[in-house]
Formats: C-alpha cells, sequence, structure tokens
C-alpha cells in the first residue's frame, strides 16, 4: 500500500475535520495512512485518537516525520499551510502535493504556491468552485471530488415533532447568515413554528441585538450536541445564507438529508448538484417561494415524509456512496 | 419599549433658510395633528421647538449623507427606533403604532414596485434596468423593488450594519454609473434586511406614509388616509 499523509485536524465539529475524519475511515484500507494535525492540542482528544487507532491510522505531529518521505500529501482547508511554509517542507520531504480547498475563496500564499509549481494536484468539490479558481490554477491538474460524508453517521429518522421545528447547522460565519436571519425564520410559517440553531455563537448573537429572540428559539454551540442528534430533532432544515457568500458544497446540507430532514436551499450557488428541486429539496429564490414550500411541507405529512425519504435516498445512493467515493479518492490521491 | 427609554424620535437634516422654514412648518403640522414626539434635527440654526445639533458643514452627497449623519450623531441618542422625515413633510394625524411597518425587520423603507415617477404600464428606462440588474448581482433574490429614502424608520442596534449596507451599495452603484442614489441604496438594504418585502410595499400601508406626486399615481383619497405625507402642492397641506 502506498503512503497517504493527511495534513489537517479529524474531529466531529466543523466541515474540514469531519471531512478528514469520515475520509480516513473510507480510506485506510487503500493507503497506509499516517494523520499530520495542524496543532499540538491535537493530542488532547483522546476520543479521535481511540478513533483512528481502531482503523490501524496513526497520527505524527509534522516535526516528528522522517526526514526523507514517499507517498503522497493531502491537505485539506489548512488556513496556514501555505502561509506557514508547511507546503514547502513537505515538499521538500519529497512527498507530491495534493490541496483541497473547500472554501470559495483562496488562502493567503496559496496563488503563490499554485504559481510556482508547489501543488501538484488540486481537488475541487464542485464546478462551481473550480470556476471560482480558474485564474490562479491554470495549469494545475485538478480532480472532482466531490465532499464525502460516511452515511452511517446519519441515519434517517422519520420525524414529526408536537412543535414543527426549523433550524439549521453551519458554522458562526456572519456571512454565512442572510441580514435578515430572525425575521426570515420567523415570518415562513405560523407563530408556533419553533426554530433550533447548532453552531451559534455570541458574534452572531451580537449581529443580530435588534431582534429580540423569545421562547421560541433554542442556540446550540458548536459541540453542544452531535450533528445528528441536531438534524433528527429538525422538521425542515431551512438554509438562506448571506448576499455575499457563495457555497462551494453544503457539507451541512447533505448531512441533512441523509437523515430524513427535508432541505431549502437559496438559488445561486450549486445545490441543483446536491437535490433534485421538488423532489429531494427545494431551491427558493425569493422570500415568498421559500414560504410556498414551507408551508406545504409543514401542511402535509405525507408529502414531507416522502420527499425526506427521497431527499435521504439521493444523498445516500449518489452524493455519499463509499464505493463510488473510494474510487475517485484512489484516483485522485495516486500518481 | 423594553430598557425603559422611549421608543422611537422623528430626525432630519435642515439647513439653510428654506429647508429650516419647511422643518418650521413640519413640526407646526406635526404639534397640529397631535404628534408630541421629539424631533430632532441636524441644521445651521435653532429651530423653535425642535432638538437641534450642528450639522457641522455636512457635505450633500446624493442624499448619502442621512447615512453619515444617522451613524455619527443619531445613533449617540437612547431612543430604539429613529423615524427620519425630510424637512418638507406634512403630518395630517399621528400614525398609529408606526413601528408596526418594520414587522420583524430592523428597518422599514417604503418600496415600490417601479422606479419612482414610473406607472407599471410604461416601459422601465435605461436606468431603472441598470439599477434592478445592479440590485440583482449585488443580492437581491427575485425581481428587485425601488423605494424611496423621505420616510423610513431604523432600529438603533442596526444603524451600524445597515449603514454599512447602504453605503458599501451606494459607492458601488456610483462606481458603476448608476442613477438613484440613496433611495436606490436604501431599497436595496430593506429587501436584505426584510423577509417578506411585499410587506414593505408603501401602497400595503397607505394608513401612514404618502410620497410626492410626482413620484407615484397618487390620489386624493391617498393623501387623505395617509397620516403622513411628502407634499409638493399646497392642498397636501391641509391638515384633517
Amino acid at each position: 500500500m502506498s503512503s497517504l499523509f493527511i495534513f489537517g485536524t479529524p474531529g466531529n465539529v466543523g466541515g474540514a475535520a469531519t471531512k478528514i475524519l469520515h475520509l480516513v475511515r473510507l480510506l485506510h484500507c487503500s493507503f497506509e495512512i499516517t494523520v499530520v494535525p495542524s496543532h499540538i492540542s491535537f493530542r488532547k482528544d483522546r476520543k479521535i485518537q481511540r478513533a483512528l487507532a481502531a482503523l490501524n491510522v496513526r497520527y505524527k505531529m509534522f516535526n516528528e516525520l522522517p526526514k526523507k518521505l514517499d507517498g503522497v500529501g493531502l491537505a485539506i482547508c489548512e488556513l496556514h499551510f501555505f502561509s506557514s511554509g508547511l507546503a514547502q517542507r513537505v515538499k521538500e520531504r519529497g512527498l507530491r502535493l495534493v490541496w483541497s480547498n473547500e472554501m470559495m475563496w483562496a488562502f493567503k500564499g496559496e496563488e503563490e504556491a499554485a504559481n510556482s509549481g508547489l501543488i501538484d494536484r488540486v481537488l475541487w468539490v464542485s464546478e462551481f468552485q473550480s470556476r471560482a479558481f480558474e485564474a490562479i490554477y491554470a495549469g494545475v491538474p485538478g480532480v472532482f471530488t466531490g465532499n464525502y460524508i460516511d452515511p452511517d453517521d446519519f441515519c434517517l429518522r422519520d420525524r414529526r415533532n408536537p412543535m414543527f421545528t426549523i433550524g439549521r447547522l453551519s458554522r458562526d460565519d456572519k456571512d454565512k447568515y442572510p441580514l435578515n436571519f430572525p425575521a426570515f425564520y420567523e415570518e415562513l410559517l405560523p407563530r408556533d413554528t419553533v426554530f433550533r440553531v447548532m453552531a451559534w455563537s455570541s458574534k452572531l448573537a451580537q449581529r443580530y441585538r435588534w431582534h429580540r429572540f423569545d421562547k421560541r428559539w433554542t442556540f446550540y454551540k458548536s459541540d453542544a450536541i452531535s450533528s445528528v442528534q441536531f438534524l433528527h430533532s429538525l422538521d425542515l432544515f431551512v438554509y438562506p445564507l448571506g448576499h455575499r457568500v457563495q457555497e462551494s458544497w453544503g457539507r451541512s446540507v447533505v448531512e441533512a438529508m441523509l437523515t430524513g430532514c427535508v432541505p431549502l436551499v437559496p438559488s445561486g450557488h450549486q445545490f441543483h448538484k446536491l437535490m433534485c428541486h421538488g423532489e429531494s429539496g427545494f431551491i427558493c429564490g425569493p422570500f415568498e417561494e421559500w414560504a410556498e414550500h414551507a408551508v406545504r411541507l409543514r401542511c402535509d405529512y405525507a408529502f414531507r415524509k416522502r420527499i425526506a425519504r427521497a431527499s435521504s435516498e439521493f444523498a445516500r445512493e449518489e452524493l455519499c456512496s463509499p464505493e463510488r467515493h473510494r474510487r475517485v479518492w484512489e484516483n485522485a490521491l495516486t500518481f | 419599549m423594553s430598557l425603559g427609554y422611549p421608543d422611537y424620535c422623528y430626525w432630519s437634516l435642515a439647513t439653510g433658510e428654506s429647508e429650516v422654514k419647511a422643518m418650521t412648518r413640519c413640526l407646526e403640522t406635526a404639534r397640529e395633528a397631535g404628534v408630541h414626539r421629539t424631533f430632532h434635527v441636524l441644521s445651521d440654526r435653532g429651530i423653535d421647538g425642535c432638538e437641534c445639533y450642528d450639522a457641522m458643514d455636512v457635505e450633500r452627497n446624493d442624499g448619502l449623507e442621512k447615512m453619515v449623519c444617522l451613524k455619527a450623531a443619531m445613533s449617540r441618542l437612547t431612543f430604539e427606533y429613529f423615524v427620519w422625515v425630510e424637512p418638507r413633510t406634512v403630518f395630517r394625524r399621528e400614525p398609529v403604532d408606526l413601528c408596526s411597518l418594520l414587522r420583524r425587520s430592523p428597518l422599514h423603507v417604503p418600496l415600490s414596485l417601479t422606479w419612482p415617477g414610473r406607472d407599471l404600464g410604461l416601459e422601465a428606462s435605461k436606468d431603472e434596468i441598470c439599477a434592478a440588474e445592479f440590485m440583482s448581482a449585488s443580492g437581491v433574490l427575485g425581481r428587485p423593488y425601488f423605494g424611496y429614502s423621505q420616510f423610513w424608520i431604523i432600529h438603533r442596534d442596526a444603524i451600524d450594519l445597515v449603514s454599512n449596507t447602504v453605503v458599501d451599495f451606494w459607492r458601488r452603484g456610483k462606481d458603476q454609473g448608476l442613477r438613484g442614489g440613496i433611495d436606490l441604496a436604501l431599497a436595496f438594504a430593506m429587501q436584505l434586511f426584510c423577509a417578506d418585502r411585499r410587506e414593505h410595499l408603501w401602497e400595503r400601508h397607505p394608513e401612514y406614509w404618502c410620497p410626492r406626486r410626482d413620484h407615484v399615481e397618487r390620489t386624493s383619497d391617498h393623501i387623505d388616509r395617509a397620516a403622513i405625507v411628502d407634499p409638493v402642492e399646497d392642498d397636501d397641506l391641509r391638515i384633517t
């Protein structure tokens, strides 16, 4: 088996961390994997260490690695990977460098790294994302890998809350939340609807301090409960985005779909690649479209259940198939 | 409301003889109509009955000065909401529950389906088409609406966020040679800060405010129903 060094910190919170953990699970039989965490604090995360050990995957800090390495180095969404000089040192030790950005904007030093030939291959989560980086990555070989989510972590569950519940899960990036967020949620459905938001923070609370959040709202910090537990508690996953943000993929949307939580998402991104409008989710334009779909889904349980099952099945079969992803990733990480 | 300070005040900017005279008249109509809220005015002189602050030679800049004054001066006051009125405004009666116009938004700007002054039946001008395209490209979902800057309400805790949004749009628009000024920038912000835009169309709430006759096909019924009027003719000044 060839060696794969994954630069980044696996975990259960946050898109990149979760992606690394799920990739390790997917690929541990295909490669001899070494995880290289970006921060020493990883040594305290016994839970994730045990998860890696169970897969026979070791972890080492970069300075613990041999001076000469053979294989592939995969870096995923590491903020300081280029600016810290780590990318350069990875190459100097002999690894082929594969980079996956995940975002819609370049990290500090990324453009220079792409121009100087430091990156041997770039991975894209979507065509939407690759188009945004066209100018930077001209001449660098690229592979579309999408985004892998272990479907076993997000089991399908029928749900029918006594109080109709809508919510969302996304990191506390203020650009991910629309300026009208509380008004949007509260005006979407009748008053006897409750709202749950996960990965909320004081930064967001400060931004929306003009709004009086009443007892219908429940906010969770990012690690308060597991993602799957949170998603099981929602009837609808309602995901309006800020007017400046462009979503490269939409990990939490697919997680919601896997659990059978029907997603309502904005048009103008690339969600049409993740769902079929009206069959496995809803892609909405102006507010009145969101309200129309939300009201119907609330009132018609049979309809909602049918969409929920179709949504879960589509995510499981088309977006998160382990067999399909394994082939794609083995190809992407082999030179 | 909950913090124990007054809910809202009216505010404006009035410099020079004619604006000060109009502001004086505005206050008179308000008092005659039974409106007893305070009027806070940035001015270059004192105005009887108004709380006046030094306008500090604020530069008139296609309406952007309203946002400058809001952020620099009004935000220091402890009202929960600030209601902008043009100095020429006429009060015809006291508006009941004025802040209900906000619904759940921190901002209310009266919106319009078309560029102010264009009837629905007429073809859109090049300016209107460019403005609509620019609003769409800037993040408005669905067909963009237009709006008026002669009367609007803002929550004090949203002043920074709204001002930044308005100023950013205004500047980018100016760079693109866009016409529409502060009316357009406020309409853009309104559409980002509210949920259902239709609820902020001025015609949805004719009992509160009525725009100028040269901006809309306005009937005497509109004037009779509105508590606050943006007038152009003397008969609009009639108090009921």
